[in-house]
């Protein structure tokens, strides 16, 4: 199925900009949130294609605002402010 | 949540024909018998760079991303740039990591879906020394200078 998570071949996004310096983890919560995404995956509590499911179930205006505003989060460190976002705003 | 383990599989695959075979030709299996395995790394493929050439890894759906393996995906990985411009111009987006390869280099994208994930292993340097048994875990790496991390960090970002 396509929607706006398929972004293959897609323009405008601006450009990939690596940061060579990016940290493993960008704020505590991501630490957090690692662990128990991989706690519970363990535990059988979900699987891929909920996850995935879950993802591509959202509206395109929000799965795009959602990036957008994580990019946006001053708390999020230098690695998340990407530049494709900038340009956007 | 580093490509230490990616590290030592490319280690082990330059020093040991036997296991790169292997790992060719299931690579789920040769690198379970190191011992990673787990979420997100359920089924692997090894792609190898060759002189003629250049592996490419993207997922354009998602952030599909060998965990177990390669660690947690770097931003760029994950955002719609890298995405979208891997598939139409690989070499343009080689060229933002500082790698430009002659026209005559072939690169091949391998588009990972939330089954098979992929892994490169770059060639291993004429001049490089790594001994595989140093390779993970250790806080020394001897003869893994910073040319070394170079090609192994290629593998981890599919470089």
């Amino acid at each position: 199925m396509n929607g706006p998570h398929d972004l293959g071949g897609q323009m405008g996004f601006g450009a990939v900009a690596p940061d060579p310096e990016e940290p493993k983890f960008h704020a505590d919560w991501e630490r957090r949130a690692l662990g128990i995404t991989l706690a519970t995956g363990v535990m059988g509590a979900w699987n891929i294609d909920e996850s995935r499911h879950a993802r591509e179930s959202l509206h395109p205006a929000l799965l795009l605002q959602r990036q957008l505003l994580r990019d946006l989060d001053p708390g999020a460190g230098k690695a998340a402010r990407a530049p494709w976002i900038r340009e956007c705003r | 949540v580093g490509p230490r383990n990616g590290a030592h599989v490319v280690a082990k695959a330059w020093t040991d024909p036997e296991f790169a075979a292997w790992l060719k030709r299931d690579a789920t299996a040769a690198i379970a018998s190191l011992g990673y395995m787990g979420r997100q790394g359920e089924h692997m493929q090894a792609v190898f760079n060759t002189p003629d050439t250049h592996n490419l890894i993207v997922c354009t759906l998602c952030s599909c991303y060998p965990w177990t393996v390669l660690g947690v995906p770097p931003t760029w990985y994950k955002a719609p740039p890298y995405r979208s411009q891997a598939v139409i111009n690989p070499r343009g987006v080689l060229a933002e990591f500082g790698l430009e390869l002659p026209e005559t280099i072939r690169i091949r994208v391998w588009d990972s879906t939330a089954e098979l994930r992929y892994m490169v292993v770059p060639m291993r340097p004429a001049w490089h020394r790594i001994d595989e048994r140093n390779a993970p875990g250790g806080s020394r790496h001897p003869g893994f200078d910073d040319r070394n991390r170079s090609a192994a960090q290629s593998g981890r970002s599919g470089i």
